[in-house]
């Protein structure tokens, strides 16, 4: 067999070109360059090489596809039953929840992003913009931490259909449309009709993908390039042949730019190109296989500047490193809690999670008949890769649980549970088909099992979606923007939180610790009329027991800065206040300003607005 | 035909269970759970009993007309009805207010809907608040109401979201569900003239068109009742066990919607009986075995009437003492003479179905006679109309025995639609009897004329609902809440529940005035945007002076700050006040601390404090 692989000339010096390929990538992605020098490197370049990647892999996809025109033209010219049940749990899924962006900032750092990759075709997220002669235009960005495939499909709707922030919903929303007949298709690949729809009904009733499919996050994404990959997986180990490994590489590498951790899935992708070989007998290593190692430079670079960047990694008190053994118990605790939790508060489905916790039972013991039979049965193309991604899946889930902060059972984190839920979800309708006798056929149960799921769980669920609802940042951030939108403007908002919401809504802010220092510069703008008006925002604290609210010391605006409070309004457990700048006092010991600059040794005081209240009832 | 004595039936095994299921669902219903331990009970598993009924409701429709429905000719439609149904359902909708019309039942099943929906528990809110950025139920107390309608409102926001106008579009859809089968019933009766004579007098009915943009479960009621009726007549023609199994879960939800409307379960098990002994067979499929077991928490929920003695609000009409009574007939009578021929004005009645029903009910009862005389040779339909013929009389006297029976009061006349019902089946049934197709062409004619001239101005005025100050109240209100553009407001009011089913916080004004401490607590820390109290005043018509209802009274030691009222009616005033302090004998100010307090920069300090002001902020909930 061996021979077979390597035995021509052109075999040999494919390998030879692929494993020099691999010594580059480590030299120029881990050895030639310090972090400090590849920042730039990424921020210039990550659009194109992104842009290349992509369009190279659209090639190769369109030319498996065109190679199977027949098959799909089917699928669309008689959907049939399936489709329709297809069509169904996909508006279900998109109904599940409301639109909004749920995961705060990741969500809006991923549309800065965005921005930043459509109108400047640089990667990075503005924090500072301005309206400049009529433009918006970006001054300060930073390098994100977050991989950018996904940015980068939203910077091409922008692209397409002109910048709204509601593109990102666009882009998830068809995310989660092709999503869920993948996951039915590759469960088909697998298990009968009925069991493949019970994977799409189980994944289709999990609160979190509705969470996710409705908002900005770009979990849905990866999800689909998981399952799509598998899917070339599948294809490619049916009948190895160039196009079909070139798309599965290149699917690995873009799957690697989804998120942080699924460069693991590049193993399994790696493991199955090579079990192609096998099966046709020959070296299947067309030219994008080959420069892959290269392709997967830029992710070790981010990854490089990422770890040297330890503001980036928002670790919390005490907390020193990413990853760590400390926090296993904490993270295991958290997965227990939010795989089988009963009581509605989060966005998990414990009857996927007990199906499908049987299911890996059940394979684990006929893995292990398989292994002791003789002669063994050969595993089918579909099975083999199905292991192959699961067992990333699960190796997915172990880096997770050593990361400091993926306690599953925290609404922000649940999300990294979606690879696993989707394991949980094909293993548990390979179980449905398998187990259970002709009589009693086990897919019945587990159907009225989902109705029963659907009714007592996910449907109560989905009706407080509390797991949403919750974040109270959001609301509050949804509530400054109100109110900001209801006073005439333009003006500057100085946030206790972050600027990226606001710039991405056009309006002008920095946050609080900055204002503080720029009190001359403040002055003169409002002088000159670039703002009407400085909004600013600060966080109440209690001081005793009974209440008493004062502002939270890390929002304290310097004693010169005069403000009149404009609305307070409680979040949950937060209370916000947002106040109008009256007027900037002169500080004791500066020179006296220009005349022009205000009156009564003001730095300057803004002429008095109508406003426009939005809070409580009218008289 | 007859094969089999009945006595014999009672040997067959399926008999044996359905006795045990009867005997069982007596048992649980009526002895065996305490009265504590039924409320209990109807409140976790009240939703899932009515969940159970209606999805094999759903299945038997589909197995019995399944086959209708793949064989029928849409060519061959009738469409003409259709448009007949739909411009009359038009009607009824365009001309009133969409609105919660009567107080506070709509707004009752309105709060069981909300938790049905949140929680799948059958429990009107009382408490519910923003504790952690999203509105939760706090707290409940079970109604008195049957579940069926606020069930079918859950549906709709378990569908759409939470919101309360889902009530009106459950109502506008039961509208032309309903005009549609009474097209059919007319149709059954008396020919395709006859159902757009009974559309087009149902469509000149106000009273309907007031019910159809409401809150309320009357027209599901009405549906209920005329589907049950018609799905009899399904069972006389087939005599199977999916007709059988739709008719006796449509009668199980019928009793489920209104109180009274458990006196149809009579006509529903003469026809039972009827189609089993002309059968010769016991027609008894596993569903109907069962049936009586999801009935359970009817009885269960009536409890209520044992427990709360102001269930029957007796007290709300002074010097009546039993709910029921063959005393209250006389008096109940001419009220309801007063309503069915009241002038446009003042009662939202049709003087054409009053005259007409009036006319057609001796001319039904003799027909009634007749049809059971020969009830082995009557049509399906008219063997369904003479059992449903003895319900409609019952529930009227019953009615007419009830202490608030009365057709003419503002809160009970939407009672009388069952009536409406019977008058018109009695009409379309004495028809063909009577008159020739010309002259029932010549009655559609004047009942269009009779919807023009009469019923469109007077549902286009709607005088007759002005005077019932509390619904209007309630508009008034919801235009309040409308015109907020935030909900974190705390209203001070004893209709609360109107408040919290709208997911604004809300608590009585005993309950305020009881809870001063923990209103200054929430004041001072600025827990709700606003705290407002809804108040009604009366206008003395010699001085004009203004005096507080008495409920509405809080003390002077809240000073309050008009925001906004309206003279509803002429000698009242509603008021919707600002509380913009309250005042302690112990000197407690309820506003926050003139100078801003300093907080610590201690990031654990603050921690902390947040934790315990949380605890304390939970239990000073109002």
């Amino acid at each position: 067999m061996l021979a077979n692989l390597f035995g021509s000339t052109e075999q040999r010096l494919r390998i030879a070109a692929v494993s020099g390929c691999g010594v580059l990538a480590v030299l120029v992605g881990f050895v030639a360059f310090s972090p400090s020098g590849l920042e730039s490197f990424i921020r210039q370049g990550g659009y194109h090489y992104i842009g290349a990647v992509f369009g190279l892999f659209v090639v190769y996809v369109w030319r498996v596809a065109d190679a199977r025109r027949e098959v799909w033209r089917g699928w669309l010219r008689r959907p049939g039953r399936t489709g329709l049940c297809l069509i169904a749990a996909s508006l279900f899924v998109l109904w599940s929840d409301g639109y909004k962006h749920k995961i705060l900032f990741d969500e809006y750092v991923l549309q800065g992003t965005a921005f930043q990759l459509h109108a400047m075709k640089e990667y990075g997220a503005m924090f500072r913009a301005y309206e400049i002669a009529g433009s918006w235009v970006p001054i300060d960005s930073f390098m994100d931490k977050r991989p950018y495939f996904f940015a980068f499909l939203v910077s091409l709707l922008h692209d397409l259909a002109g910048y709204r922030l509601a593109n990102i919903f666009i882009v998830n929303s068809a995310l989660a449309v092709a999503f869920l007949p993948l996951v039915y298709w590759l469960s088909r690949t697998v298990v009968a009709r009925g069991p493949a729809l019970l994977a799409v009904g189980l994944m289709a009733s999990l609160p979190l993908l509705g969470q996710n499919a409705t908002g900005a996050g770009m979990e849905l994404h990866n999800l689909v390039m998981i399952a799509l990959t598998a899917a070339l997986g599948v294809l490619y180990l049916r009948a190895p042949d160039n196009d079909r490994a070139a798309a599965l590489v290149l699917a690995a590498v873009l799957l690697a730019q989804s998120r942080y951790e699924s460069v693991i899935y590049v193993l399994p992708a790696a493991l199955v190109l090579v079990l192609g070989w096998f099966r046709a007998g020959r070296l299947v290593l067309p030219w994008p296989a080959i420069i892959a190692p290269l392709l997967l430079v830029p992710y070790a670079w981010h990854n490089r500047v990422l770890s040297a960047t330890p503001q980036l990694w928002q670790l919390q008190e005490g907390q020193t490193r990413r990853f760590s053994f400390e926090y296993l118990p904490g993270n295991l605790t958290g997965a227990w809690n939010f795989f089988f939790d009963v009581s509605g508060n989060l966005a998990n489905s414990w009857y996927l999670s007990a199906f499908g916790l049987v299911g890996i039972f059940w394979a684990v013991y006929a893995g292990w008949r398989w292994a002791r039979a003789h002669p063994r049965a050969e595993l089918g193309s579909a099975p083999v890769v199905l292991l192959a991604f699961g067992a990333g899946a699960a190796g997915n889930l172990g880096v997770l649980m050593f990361y400091y902060w993926s306690r599953l059972d925290d609404v922000i984190a649940s999300r990294f549970a979606l690879p696993s839920c989707l394991l949980l979800a094909i293993v548990a309708a390979v179980f449905a088909d398998r187990a259970g006798g002709r009589r009693q056929p086990a897919l019945r149960w587990a159907a009225a099992g989902l109705v029963v799921w659907l009714l007592v769980g996910a449907l109560p669920a989905m009706s407080r979606r509390l797991y949403t609802e919750k974040n109270v940042l959001m609301q509050e951030i949804t509530w400054e923007h109100s109110v900001l939108e209801s006073r005439p403007g333009p003006l500057l908002f100085l946030t206790n939180k972050s600027t990226i919401p606001f710039v991405l809504w056009r309006i002008p802010s920095l946050i609080n610790s900055v204002g503080r220092q720029r009190g001359p510069q403040i002055s003169y703008h409002l002088g000159q009329g670039t703002f009407r008006e400085v909004i600013i925002a600060q966080g109440l604290r209690p001081t005793t027991e009974q209440g008493d609210m004062g502002i939270d010391p890390l929002d304290f605006m310097p004693p010169e800065f005069e403000l009149e409070t404009i609305g307070e309004r409680r979040f949950g457990n937060r209370w916000a206040r947002l106040s109008r700048l009256v007027r900037i006092k002169a500080p004791p010991v500066s020179t006296p300003p220009p005349a022009a600059a205000g009156t009564d040794g003001d730095l300057f005081k803004p002429a008095p607005i109508a406003e426009k209240t939005s809070t409580g009832p009218s008289p | 035909m007859q094969s089999d004595s009945p006595f014999s039936w009672f040997k067959k095994p399926r008999m044996f269970l359905a006795g045990l299921s009867v005997l069982l669902s007596v048992l649980l219903g009526f002895v065996l759970i305490p009265d504590q331990r039924a409320i209990t009970f109807v409140s976790k598993a009240g939703f899932w009993l009515v969940l159970l009924t209606f999805v094999i409701f759903c299945a038997s429709l589909w197995v019995s007309f399944r086959s209708d429905l793949q064989s029928r000719d849409w060519l061959r439609f009738d469409w003409v009805s259709l448009v007949v149904v739909g411009l009359g359902g038009t009607v009824l909708m365009v001309h009133e207010t969409f609105g919660f019309k009567i107080v506070m039942d709509e707004i009752m099943l309105l709060g069981t809907s909300m938790s049905m929906h949140f929680d799948k528990t059958v429990l009107t809110p009382v408490r519910g608040n923003d504790i952690q950025g999203a509105f939760v139920i706090l707290d409940g107390m079970m109604d008195k109401r049957p579940l069926f309608f606020p069930f079918l409102v859950s549906l709709l926001h378990d569908v759409s979201g939470y919101r309360p106008s889902n009530a009106f579009v459950l109502n506008g859809m039961l509208t032309f569900v309903f005009l549609g089968l009474v097209n059919y019933t007319g149709r059954l009766l008396a020919g395709r003239v006859a159902g757009w004579f009974g559309v087009a007098l149902f469509a000149g009915l106000p009273l309907l068109a007031h019910n159809a943009t409401g809150g309320g479960f009357e027209l599901l009621n009405l549906v209920m009742i005329l589907g049950t009726l018609l799905l009899g007549t399904r069972l006389l023609q087939r005599r199977d066990e999916a007709a059988m199994t739709a008719f006796c879960y449509s009668a199980l939800l019928m009793a489920q919607v209104r109180y009274e409307s458990v006196i149809y379960l009579m006509p529903v098990a003469a026809i039972f009986g009827w189609v089993c002994w002309r059968e010769g067979r016991l027609i008894l499929p596993w569903p109907v075995i069962v049936a009586p077991l999801l009935m359970v928490h009817y009885p269960l929920q009536h409890r209520i009437f044992d427990l709360r003695s102001s269930a029957w609000e007796l007290g709300s009409k002074p010097g009546y003492t039993t709910p029921f009574s063959p005393d209250y007939l006389a008096d109940n009578l001419s009220h309801a003479l007063g309503f069915f021929f009241g002038r446009p004005t003042d009662q939202p009645n049709s003087l054409l179905l009053s005259a007409l029903g009036t006319i057609a009910v001796p001319f039904f009862a003799l027909t009634v006679f007749r049809w059971l005389r020969r009830l082995d040779q009557a049509k399906p339909i008219d063997v369904a109309t003479t059992f449903f013929a003895f319900g409609f009389a019952a529930q009227f006297v019953l009615l007419m025995c009830y202490f608030w029976g009365k057709f003419d009061d503002p809160v009970i006349r939407r009672l009388s639609l069952p009536t409406h019902l019977g008058m018109v089946v009695a009409i379309l049934a004495v028809l063909p009897q009577l008159a020739g197709v010309w002259v029932m062409r010549g009655l559609l004619v004047v009942a269009i004329v009779a919807l023009l001239s009469l019923g469109v101005p007077s549902m286009a005025a709607h005088a007759y609902s002005q005077d019932y100050l509390p619904g209007r109240e309630t508009a008034w209100r919801r235009e309040f809440m409308a015109d907020q553009t935030r909900r974190d407001y705390l209203m001070i009011d004893n209709d609360s529940i109107l408040w919290i089913a709208h997911q604004v916080s809300a608590t009585p004004v005993m309950q305020a005035r009881r809870r001063t401490e923990a209103l200054i607590f929430h004041m001072r820390n600025r827990t709700f945007s606003d705290v407002l109290v809804f108040q009604r005043y009366n206008i003395d018509p010699e001085t004009g002076r203004l005096t507080l209802r008495k409920d509405d009274e809080l003390g002077s030691d809240f000073v309050l700050e008009p925001v906004r009222e309206e003279r509803l009616q002429t000698l009242t005033l509603t008021r919707i006040s600002r509380v913009k302090a309250i005042r302690t004998a112990s000197g407690g100010s309820s506003q926050p601390p003139a100078a801003e307090p300093v907080v610590t920069k201690d990031r654990a300090e603050i921690e902390r404090l947040r934790r315990a002001y949380l605890e304390n902020f939970l239990k000073q909930l109002p």
